[in-house]
């Protein structure tokens, strides 16, 4: 940055700050020392400049009981035998995946935060949010709270886009508790959603709320080019040991998993 | 909504002080090799300057304290990735000021895509320079980003161009702007 004669605002700003070159701190302060304009001008930055610093000073908190509640928990989920069933069950429909992958538009991927990637991501995924009882949502993948709304949205911009998406937790009873698609009542039996191809983040419309009976549930989107029937779906998670989700609903199926603990 | 988790208003100013008992990196180490309360230090030491990133950088303290929990939770999820070389004041406000962004992110899919509620009864009266924080929230989020980062995160232009892979003179020219732009707004004020 070259200074002219009568420097701009930009460059007596640079002047205050003290980033400028020194031989430019040189020329804007000869300049300064012919203009009494120029001089009030840089009072004004040095002013703003002084106050800005003060920007630094901040109320006290105090987040750390939460943060360290919050990594105890996801080192416990870590350890538990809950857990390294799931993790063995990936490494599983991994194996499935490899050995399917030779079927066009088969993918398996389980996505497993806490327990580093196993898969490569594929296009089709789903992006989980919390949903505050003020309205605001947040991204949330590890921690939930009983009072927030569970938002999804997803992506399906895989070369071969999938035609069905369910979204539903699973908690280590085998109970679950469903998202996407809606299911109120039991005399009904529906089905997966209908999704659009797309490579940006589509919201699906409703925040959820769910009373889970056990303090970490096993979240899962279940991508298929059929619609698949909730009923299917309880059913799997009823059976002990389970298969995993590509063997119980074929192999042009996508799946994500991911562990939620919810908070007291 | 539950006033237990907003901060007491009332509370003093907090100033913002070097630690040089323990340095940061030797700190991570030990976390890195298991040492859980090491981690603790770690908050304790930078949530003061977080959360004052993250305020200045949204304007909404509470917003801002689910950032800085959000923060210190990413980092200790990516702790193993960090390479200590001294930077560790640099690595953490970039992860506050990435946090930041997704936060903001998810305040506008909320505004789009959910009903839309009056505004907070809990906005914080915590300025004491409102005026200061009206004008900086008038800044493009570029500029206020390098302004935080430089004056509340306490980053160097050097710094702030190597976290947030800009050439030097990007962030500088982003700064002066600010100063400029900030100026002309406070006189108005």
């Amino acid at each position: 940055m070259t200074i002219p004669e009568a420097p701009s605002s930009q460059q007596l700003a640079g002047y205050v700050t003290g980033e400028l070159s020194p031989q430019n701190h040189v020329r804007v302060a000869r300049a300064l020392s012919g203009s009494a304009a120029l001089a009030n001008e840089r009072e004004a930055l040095h002013a703003l400049h002084t106050e800005l610093q003060g920007l630094a000073d901040c109320e006290a908190i105090d987040v750390t009981g939460c943060v360290m509640r919050e990594i105890s928990q996801q080192r416990r989920s870590l350890c538990s035998p809950w857990r390294q069933a799931l993790a063995g069950a990936a490494v599983c429909a991994l194996a499935a995946g490899v050995l399917i992958a030779r079927v066009p538009g088969s993918t398996v991927h389980m996505r497993s935060k806490a327990a580093g990637a196993l898969a490569v991501a594929p296009e089709a995924s789903v992006q989980m949010y919390a949903v505050s009882s003020d309205g605001h949502a947040a991204v949330r993948s590890a921690i939930m709270h009983p009072d927030e709304g569970w938002l999804f949205s997803y992506s399906n911009g895989d070369t071969k886009p999938y035609r069905y998406l369910m979204v539903f937790a699973v908690d280590e009873r085998g109970k679950v508790y469903w998202f996407h698609p809606a299911y109120t009542s039991a005399a009904t039996d529906p089905q997966s959603i209908g999704i659009q191809p797309s490579v940006e983040r589509v919201l699906l419309p409703e925040a959820v709320h769910h009373r889970f009976e056990r303090p970490q549930v096993q979240v899962v989107s279940l991508f298929s080019m059929t619609p698949i029937a909730v009923s299917a779906v309880e059913a799997w998670a009823r059976r002990a040991p389970r298969q995993s989700l590509s063997a119980a609903f074929g192999p042009h199926t996508h799946t994500t998993i991911t562990t939620v603990h919810i908070a007291p | 909504m539950d006033t237990a988790r907003h901060p007491d208003l009332t509370l003093p100013l907090c100033p913002l002080r070097p630690h040089t008992e323990h340095p940061d990196d030797s700190l991570i180490a030990q976390v890195q090799s298991g040492q859980q309360a090491a981690f603790k230090t770690l908050v304790e030491r930078h949530q003061a300057r977080v959360y004052a990133i993250a305020y200045r950088q949204l304007g909404d303290a509470t917003l801002a304290r689910d950032v800085t929990q959000n923060t210190f939770v990413a980092l200790y999820q990516h702790i193993d990735h960090y390479q200590s070389r001294g930077q560790f004041r640099a690595y953490v406000a970039r992860i506050a000021i990435n946090q930041c962004r997704m936060a903001v992110r998810s305040r506008w899919l909320t505004k789009r895509l959910l009903p839309l509620r009056e505004a907070r009864a809990h906005q914080p009266q915590l300025e004491l320079n409102h005026d200061l924080q009206r004008a900086l929230s008038g800044l493009s989020t570029k500029l206020r980003e390098v302004t935080v980062l430089y004056y509340v995160g306490g980053l160097t232009a050097a710094e702030i161009a190597e976290q947030l892979q800009l050439p030097l003179g990007t962030v500088k020219r982003r700064l002066f702007d600010a100063l400029v732009k900030l100026r002309a707004c406070m006189e108005v004020v």
